[in-house]
């Protein structure tokens, strides 16, 4: 399903127009990032995880040319699926 | 920092960035996620702008793989977004991944490149090193590029590495303490002392021995008056040798000697020449070692000399035998009576 398609039918479900529940998911999004870009965590109880992973400088073969390179260290943002989560993904 | 921000937390903050009121928030996280739940159990995929795509997997360990927004993951990123991957050039590496020896196939994992359009590598930085690990080979060092190794000038070689690469060139000049043959030069200081002790030594036995073989000698020089009464008896008895046609006369000495007839032996007679310098006493005190006898000198020439102060220079006279003027007289007596006859000499020109 894409964003828009999402955002409709969130919003009918939630009894917002497409607008406010637009902006809606994009402070949901902005908070997540916020709350990553400090290395902080945000859990969905039933849902899930984002966390913030900070991944240190390595050395590593660079497959595209065969150099040996370091790489700078990284944050990225990581999603853990919560127990009830996957156990109904499981099962379906 | 690696903080939880739980539900209520995250709505309160939704609320006040869309400035909606907190209830209107509430409703809209848990309707929010329920229906992203439903979505992924009937679509299987999920994409949220801004956010980013949930897709269902296989995997019943992590059923839902993730990959954030591009926007999100450059802002999250932000703090390290200026690094560049750099080549390091030619260092083997202990963590780098033996890219040239892995003989497996690649591994599914997406290539280190970062295009644009490609998601970063997943969070195992050394995703080649896993292949390398499963190899058994923990300690690969080698790598494909590398062609001059770094060479360290004293080291001692790490056995638990296979690699060909860590050469060592010249042999480690210090002391090789794993080397259960090693043992120590003695130093020069302690040479240096044992000579020292062995020299001591020697000079300490030397020294001995001088002492105890010359103690004599050294006893002779300390005591000088021993050595002239030796000398005055061997001038008491000058004809000892049978050869001696002189005198031996001594120095200066009170001693008086008594002579010992049986051992004169009869010599040529002495003469001797009065000078200016040299007169009767003098020449007494030189054959007889005393002044008084140059009375039994006059005697003997009293056929030739006159007043004994008055005797001219060069007259010739002729020592006698002190034996012929006193063979049966101790010294003594001989001093005496040369006193006396000195007056009596004196007494014929008065």
């Amino acid at each position: 399903m894409d964003h828009n398609t999402f955002i409709s039918t969130l919003a009918k479900r939630i009894g917002q127009s497409s607008d406010e529940t637009a902006a809606l998911v994009n402070a949901l999004a902005d908070n997540i990032k916020n709350a990553a870009s400090e290395l902080n965590a945000v859990a969905i109880p039933g849902f899930g995880r984002f966390e913030a992973i900070k991944k240190e400088e390595y050395v590593a073969v660079d497959r595209t040319d065969g150099q040996t390179k370091l790489f700078p260290p990284e944050i990225t943002i990581t999603f853990t699926p919560g127990s009830m989560l996957k156990k109904r993904l499981i099962h379906e | 920092m690696n903080e939880t921000i739980a539900q209520p937390r995250l709505v309160e903050l939704i609320a006040a960035t869309a400035s909606v009121d907190q209830t209107i928030a509430e409703q809209f996280v848990k309707a929010f996620f329920t229906h992203a739940e439903e979505v992924l159990a009937q679509d299987g995929t999920l994409t949220i702008e801004g956010l980013g795509t949930f897709s269902r997997t296989d995997d019943t360990d992590n059923p839902i793989a993730f990959k954030p927004d591009e926007m999100l993951a450059e802002a999250i990123n932000q703090p390290f977004a200026m690094f560049e991957p750099v080549a390091v050039g030619d260092v083997s590496l202990t963590e780098d991944e033996n890219e040239s020896s892995s003989s497996e196939t690649p591994s599914a994992e997406p290539p280190v490149d970062k295009s644009p359009t490609e998601t970063l590598p997943s969070p195992q930085p050394q995703m080649d090193l896993t292949n390398s690990q499963a190899e058994g080979n923990e300690n690969a060092a080698v790598t494909s590029t590398p062609d001059k190794p770094e060479t360290p000038e004293c080291t001692q070689p790490e056995p638990e590495l296979h690699t060909s690469q860590i050469v060592i060139d010249e042999p480690c000049d210090e002391p090789d303490y794993y080397n259960p043959d090693y043992s120590p030069e003695p130093s020069r200081k302690t040479n240096t002392i044992v000579v020292s002790l062995i020299f001591g030594m020697i000079g300490l036995i030397a020294g001995i021995a001088i002492g105890y073989y010359g103690k004599d000698k050294i006893h002779d020089a300390f005591n000088p008056h021993d050595i002239e009464s030796d000398t005055a008896d061997t001038i008491a008895s000058p004809l000892d040798d049978e050869t001696g046609t002189e005198y031996i006369v001594p120095a200066v000495t009170d001693t008086v000697v008594a002579l010992q007839p049986d051992s004169i032996v009869k010599h040529e007679p002495v003469y001797d020449t009065v000078s200016p310098d040299r007169f009767l006493t003098t020449m007494a005190r030189h054959y007889y070692g005393r002044m008084e006898y140059w009375v039994f000198i006059y005697e003997a020439n009293s056929d030739i000399l006159g007043n004994p102060n008055r005797i001219k220079p060069g007259t010739k006279v002729v020592i006698p035998d002190l034996a012929d003027f006193s063979s049966s007289e101790t010294p003594e007596q001989t001093l005496a009576r040369a006193k006396r006859l000195g007056r009596e000499i004196y007494q014929r020109f008065e």
